[in-house]
């Protein structure tokens, strides 16, 4: 391969992540030349990417302002975006990526000269157009799921055929700003005794708008100053005047003691890799520090994975908080859990939910550890996470079965199968209808709205947020696929469909029978891989 | 007097400033165009502080130009003026007599509003969101120009939009010449098969309307 473009038409929280995929290209094609195509106004992010030979820019705000303003002809709009894109457009390429999956970004993907689209492109009748079974499960399955089963992040990686794997040099550091940042944090770390740990916090407002008040930050930064094992430092834009303010409130309380570091984003990749823990809402700053390995807890101010987020560092912590009253000790109780110390939490009870991001053999995932556990939903996700790989040909998780079996109450496991159960007759029921309408079909066409009325019932069961539900929205996205105009044949492949999808909720019923302990790993016969 | 023409006259005012008298018009003050002009950029001074790029309707014999240039430059780092002028005898006489020394400054002559627009570096300086300050004077003996100036409304049909765009043939195929950009739009979201130029218009739709 000589050639890629990655089109990355997002946000920047999306731009920042294709430094993920680009070191994975990087990886997997060491001499190949990685163009991106990014919106003008992520200009600022593109120079921390590694490995990117060159970057192509729209300008989307522009051709806006020109396109609202009456003065202005439209055909100056069509002159700039065509200008832009001009090279890009005459270039052919190896392979073109879309990676942050927008409308724009697919539009544009489908634009460009290429005989290997990766993710969703557009086919000359407009519909949609995966590259592999992967692009389906992130459009169709995590789209509508309260909790995805697969992170956006494993499943990008798959989309170029690889898995998951932590970046090894997706940025770059400035020599000079690491040359001052390591003499910096060299000289705060010998200030107190012994081997102090570094955390890193910061005042930045995250992308869903949350920010650490004044009364968590005092809480924090004075239980962290008062161990003898940590040194908080606090993080601040120094364009954002309300940080800078914050920072001279909370110095007044601390008689003018705190460290704080003015930092742009330049910097940051630097500043990083010096830190020990990094404190943040969802930012930039935090897609940066995640990229350098550095261990987080992030703070979402919602309720859990509504938002994905954005650590996969391993051990890194993910607090989905809707009490700030107990987000001090929340965070408190993480850096204590992460390094082993006990500085004192005030209260060990807490509304909100913290998950650790785990490394396993599909790459990683959250699990949760510490606030209320909803079972139910909990159980979804591991069960679905295994189905799901296992779908994509990955061997299943044998032992998350065992796990479920060994650690949940026998009644939950009950109350719980018994749900999913009852989900399947419904569905089952259904598939079998329209599978029938569908072969009645072959003897008379009558059975068409038959088999209409029963295929969108199946799909109303899609809608569902459930196992089963995400199982009828993979093969709905299948079947939306299918390209071919000859209707009999288009028949046919519904129908390949619906088997796969009858044999896929098999699975499940078989996943249930083993929670219960009426089958055994060995009588199972529908592993995708086996 | 310097000269005269049956409407345009350049007459000296009382401090020696060169001042034009045209159609019975002066342009700026026969006693102290430079205290005049003083006036006339602090009025806008709070104007000044926030826009770093002006637009000025009509250039007299400059002074209030080079006042504004003074606020400007004592306010930003980077600043532009450009200023309009439909009198082609003014601004052939200014440019020989005076001139601008400053070179962020830069006077265009034109009768045709719509020429204007057809530049790209006015287009461009207009998408920087410039201040427009009005000469009072210059603007009521120019009413009809500078009002069309300021009602200045594009047209959307596709055939006017060529004359602003060479890379319209990458968006439109050529049989709709008669058709608004809108209608062209429409009619490609309607299609049922989908070439590169339509997904091309598509996605500048996406853009406009995101």
């Amino acid at each position: 391969m000589n050639k890629l473009l990655i089109v990355s038409l997002g946000t920047s929280k999306q731009v920042l992540s294709s430094a993920q995929l680009i070191d994975t290209l990087r990886a997997n094609y060491p001499h190949t030349e990685i163009h991106l195509l990014v919106d003008e106004s992520h200009r600022t992010y593109t120079p921390l990417l590694n490995h990117v030979s060159k970057v192509h820019m729209i300008q989307t705000e522009k051709i806006k302002k020109i396109v609202e303003g009456k003065l202005f002809s439209n055909g100056y709009a069509l002159e700039t975006l065509g200008e832009s894109l001009a090279e890009v457009m005459n270039e052919t390429w190896d392979q073109v990526i879309n990676q942050s999956n927008t409308t724009l970004s697919t539009l544009m993907t489908t634009v460009m000269l290429s005989e290997n689209r990766i993710g969703v492109s557009l086919s000359d009748k407009g519909t949609t157009r995966h590259s592999c079974d992967w692009s389906l499960t992130m459009n169709y399955v995590n789209s509508s799921a309260r909790r995805s089963p697969i992170e956006a992040g494993i499943i990008q990686s798959h989309l170029i055929g690889a898995p998951w794997r932590s970046a090894t040099d997706p940025l770059k550091i400035s020599d000079e700003y690491s040359q001052i940042a390591n003499q910096n944090f060299g000289r705060i770390r010998t200030m107190k005794a012994g081997d102090s740990k570094i955390i890193g916090i910061s005042l930045s407002q995250g992308y869903d708008g949350s920010f650490l008040s004044k009364k968590t930050l005092s809480e924090v930064i004075g239980t962290l100053r008062e161990s003898t094992q940590y040194i908080p430092v606090l993080l601040i834009d120094s364009k954002q005047a309300s940080q800078k303010n914050m920072v001279n409130e909370l110095n007044l309380d601390f008689n003018n003691s705190l460290i704080s570091i003015n930092i742009d984003l330049s910097a940051f990749t630097a500043v990083s890799r010096n830190l020990d823990l990094f404190v943040s809402p969802a930012t930039d700053q935090l897609v940066l520090a995640n990229l350098m390995q550095t261990e987080s807890i992030e703070l979402r101010n919602a309720e859990p994975f509504t938002v994905e987020p954005v650590v996969s560092t391993e051990h890194s912590r993910v607090l989905y908080f809707t009490d700030e009253k107990q987000l001090g000790s929340d965070i408190i109780f993480s850096i204590n859990e992460l390094f082993e110390s006990e500085m004192p939490v005030e209260t060990m009870v807490t509304n909100n939910k913290s998950y650790a991001c785990v490394k396993d053999e599909y790459g990683y995932f959250f699990s949760q550890i510490r606030g209320e556990v909803d079972l139910h939903s909990e159980l979804n996700y591991h069960i679905s996470r295994s189905i799901f790989f296992n779908l994509l040909g990955y061997p299943e998780n044998q032992h998350l079965f065992k796990d479920i079996q060994e650690k949940c109450q026998k009644d939950d496991l009950k109350e719980y199968v018994n749900i999913v159960r009852s989900d399947l007759t419904g569905v089952v029921k259904i598939l079998l209808a329209t599978l029938r309408a569908l072969k009645g079909m072959r003897n008379s066409q009558d059975s068409l709205n038959s088999f209409l009325g029963y295929y969108d019932q199946l799909l109303a069961y899609g809608t569902q947020d459930s196992i089963v539900g995400a199982l009828i929205r993979f093969a709905e996205g299948r079947v939306e696929a299918i390209e071919t105009e000859d209707a009999k044949e288009n028949f046919v492949q519904i129908e390949k469909e619906l088997f796969e999808l009858k044999s896929n909720v098999q699975r499940v019923t078989e996943v249930c029978g083993y929670l219960m302990g009426d089958l055994t790993p060995e009588s199972k016969s529908t592993d995708k891989t086996a | 007097m310097e000269e005269r023409y049956s409407h345009y006259q350049l007459v000296k005012s009382k401090s020696g400033l060169t001042v034009p008298y045209i159609e019975e018009v002066y342009l700026h003050s026969m006693y102290s165009p430079a205290k005049e002009a003083e006036g006339f950029a602090k009025l806008h001074e709070e104007t000044l502080k926030r826009k770093k790029n002006v637009i000025v309707l009509g250039l007299g014999f400059g002074y209030h130009v080079e006042e504004i240039a003074k606020i400007l430059n004592r306010e930003h780092d980077n600043y532009r003026i450009l200023i309009i002028e439909p009198n082609e005898q003014l601004y052939k006489d200014f440019n020989e007599k005076r001139k601008f020394e400053d070179s962020n400054i830069i006077p265009i002559h034109t009768k045709d509003p719509e020429s204007l627009f057809l530049r790209r570096d006015f287009t461009e300086f207009l998408l920087s969101s410039p201040a427009i300050l009005k000469h009072d004077a210059s603007f009521m003996l120019n009413k009809d120009f500078f009002s069309n100036l300021l009602q200045y409304k594009a047209s959307t049909d596709l055939n006017q939009l060529r004359r602003f765009s060479k890379s319209i043939d990458t968006f439109v195929e050529t049989s709709h010449e008669n058709e608004t950009l809108e209608e062209y739009i429409e009619s490609v979201m309607k299609k049922r098969t989908f070439t590169r130029k339509d997904f091309l218009t598509l996605a500048f739709n996406e853009i406009a309307n995101s």
